[in-house]
């Protein structure tokens, strides 16, 4: 007898989740379960996976025991011997990246740890002199410091360094300055950044489009989308939240519509992009999950609103409560619908996999 | 890389049979194929919260009655929950909005009867058997991996729990010893859906550090029996090197194996030097790489960044020693990443 065949089954290349559909249904022994594995992976993927994590590995310990190092303020060691350390440690790395090439994984892990030593030297030269400059000098000079060598690697992690670093230095300056001044808020505060990291992924976007294949990685892209929309998730919420008690304790006392037209801007603009322009599944689900979870706050703001969730009157709260998990689990059905629908949309255009 | 084709000749299984298995499963809403692993995880956070606001509805309507013993009642209730919610799932022509709403509702029930025995009797171990049991069912009944997921996580977190204040000696061997069956799980999964516990498994001992490695370094905990930390890092040395070997099985070529011995060597030296945590994550990333499997890379990774920065605020020793820990792993991985690549200059494939 003959059965119906998918062309896509098979001809689609097999994955890890397809072998544990055929274990499931006892097609696939236990014993012969890695075989199966093994058939499927991608081992040229793998090999260069690890030995990319090997060497991230390794460096961020060594980074880490460095600063954990100065971080300990030694007493035995002069404050010229420390400074002629970091100084030595940064120029052998620069020179060691050079030699090692930068469009190299060796080279661009090295100009990496030349610049997290420049923010450690940064950092000893404050414990020594005792400066008394204010946090944001010390990013921010850190970030002007190494902004050559972030242009020169053309290392997607470098750039999120420096990345992290601007921001770090951005908002410090905004908390020590601008918000106690009343020049800004901590809402606009959060926006702001949420728009820049919108920005930057738009010029990554356009960056790959004009032929910058070192920004290609999906996680470059992930990344930014989710700091995009995690940073506006909190200001975002905190309005609908507003009746709740306590809610300042958890999330600050500024609450301001601001927070929430930003959110639902940044989520609108990546659900057209990422859906129209360049389909991509995993963008779409950060953006649904956040915006699922928003959903849910503006629902009990609603129930507040009209029925109220007074916990000594039981016509109010129960109703109130039956109602919102309701259309919690509505939300969460309606979510995950939806991105089956975009995936299924994705998937015929044929952009994602 | 291969296809269906090729794996079931490969294998001798019915390439047919096969196929309509893989066929039903893409197009069934909600399974493993026609969701991805990040969808999963959206939806997870999604059933968690519908759980939050099911338990707020246990909880107002047990103040509302106000019964003398408010906790064995929080008890009951938790367990009527948990069969509404599996019946709710078991309703195959519901839909996914019914699927989601049991699925919420019976995680709200484990959570409730969990926490009303710890309020009752004041100890860990009840709650974490009133856990393993409702785990034990949800596994019997349904293959709904979100509830599975957060039910073996509640009660991975009262089982570390329990280690703790039944003060159980080597807890922490005994925590990695979670983690061991998480791995098995994922090297010779039975035919019953037991992924989300072995993710979970896999995170009793990160749990365990973050819950009682804060609590130590803040002083609300001291430590007054044996940790047994030299057997949890022999036991994730074992684990390293049963996933290297398995690689070294399915591997042919004489230049990948004599990496995978450079690797190994270097490995074993990095996970006596580090805190057990440490060698933990690097168990998860090679459990990663031999599965092929970019969930469980991403797990490892962010387990790796969170155990240094939990080994900053470790209180047993000082940062100068620690510095040097972290100095000397560092410096035997870069060493084993350019012994490797070294080799590896004729091409990466194995």
């Amino acid at each position: 007898m003959t059965r119906p065949v998918d062309k896509e089954i098979q001809t689609k290349t097999l994955h890890a989740e397809e072998v544990d559909v055929l274990r499931r249904h006892g097609l696939i022994p236990a014993g012969q379960y890695l075989d199966a594995v093994y058939l499927c992976r991608d081992t040229e993927y793998w090999t260069r996976w690890a030995l990319r994590a090997l060497l991230a590995l390794g460096v961020v310990h060594l980074l880490a025991g460095v600063i954990f190092f100065f971080a300990y303020n030694w007493d035995n060691l002069k404050p010229v011997t420390k400074l002629a350390i970091l100084q030595g440690g940064i120029f052998v790395s620069v020179v060691a990246a050079i030699i090692a090439k930068l469009d190299r994984a060796a080279g661009q892990a090295l100009l990496i740890g030349a610049s997290v030593l420049t923010g450690t030297l940064l950092a000893v030269i404050g414990q020594i002199y005792q400066t008394g400059a204010d946090n944001y000098e010390l990013f921010a000079m850190w970030a002007l410091l190494i902004a050559p060598w972030v242009i020169a690697s053309r290392s997607a992690a470098h750039w999120f360094l420096w990345l992290i670093i601007s921001c770090l230095a951005f908002s410090l300056y905004a908390f020590q300055t601008l918000i106690p001044a009343g020049t800004l808020s901590a809402v606009e505060l959060a926006c702001l950044i949420a728009l820049v990291t919108a920005a930057v992924l738009a010029m990554r976007e356009l960056a790959v489009r004009s032929g910058a294949s070192w920004l290609e990685a999906d996680w470059t892209r992930y990344v930014l989308a989710l700091g995009a929309v995690a940073i506006v998730f909190v200001p975002a919420i905190r309005y609908p939240l507003d009746f709740m008690p306590f809610i300042e304790y958890i999330m600050g006392t500024d609450a301001q519509v601001l927070g929430v037209l930003t959110f639902i801007a940044i989520v609108a603009a990546l659900s057209v992009v990422y859906i129209r322009v360049l389909p991509d599944s995993g963008v779409i689900a950060i953006s649904a999950g956040f915006f699922a979870i928003f959903l849910m706050t503006v629902g009990a703001r609603l129930l507040n609103e009209t029925i109220g969730f007074d916990w000594d009157v039981a016509s109010r709260i129960l109703p109130s409560l039956v109602l919102l998990v309701l259309w919690c689990a509505a939300v969460t059905a309606g979510t995950l619908k939806s991105l089956a629908s975009v995936r299924r949309h994705i998937s015929s255009g044929g952009s994602d996999d | 890389m291969t296809d269906c084709r090729q794996l079931c000749t490969e294998l001798g299984i019915d390439e047919n049979l096969a196929r309509d298995f893989l066929l039903r499963e893409h197009k069934e809403p909600g399974s493993a194929l026609a969701t991805n692993w990040y969808v999963r995880l959206v939806v997870g956070f999604g059933a968690w919260v519908t759980a939050i606001a099911v338990i707020s509805l246990g909880v107002a309507i047990i103040s509302l009655i106000e019964p003398r013993h408010p906790m064995v009642v929080m008890i009951v209730l938790g367990f009527v929950y948990l069969a509404t919610g599996l019946s709710l799932l078991r309703i195959t022509s519901g839909g996914i909005f019914t699927a989601q709403l049991g699925a919420a509702i019976a995680a709200a029930g484990v959570a409730l009867s969990m926490f009303g025995s710890f309020a009752e009797w004041s100890r860990s171990w009840p709650a974490f058997m009133l856990g393993l049991a409702a785990t034990a069912i949800i596994i019997m009944t349904t293959p709904n991996r979100t509830l599975q997921f957060l039910a073996a996580l509640l009660t991975a977190v009262f089982f570390t729990s329990t280690l703790v204040d039944s003060e159980i000696p080597y807890f922490l061997a005994v925590a990695a010893l979670a983690g061991a069956l998480g791995v098995l799980l994922f090297l010779r999964p039975p035919e019953r859906d037991l992924h989300a516990l072995g993710i979970v498994l896999l995170l009793v001992f990160p749990i365990f550090d973050l819950l009682y490695g804060t609590a130590a370094s803040i002083g609300l905990y001291e430590q007054t029996i044996e940790a047994g930390s030299w057997l949890a890092k022999s036991l994730g040395i074992a684990l390293f090197l049963s996933l290297a070997a398995i690689h070294w099985k399915r591997t042919n070529t004489g230049k990948v194996r004599t990496r995978l011995i450079v690797f190994a060597a270097v490995a074993i030296i990095v996970s006596m030097l580090l805190p057990p945590g440490g060698a933990a994550a690097l168990t998860v990333m090679m459990l990663a790489f031999v599965l092929g499997s970019r969930p469980l890379a991403l797990l490892g990774t962010l387990l790796q960044a969170s155990y240094i920065w939990r080994f900053y605020y470790d209180m047993d020793v000082s940062l100068l020693v620690k510095s040097e820990v972290l100095m000397a792993a560092g410096a035997a991985l870069v060493l084993a990443w350019w012994l490797m690549t070294r080799r590896s200059r004729g091409g990466l494939r194995s």
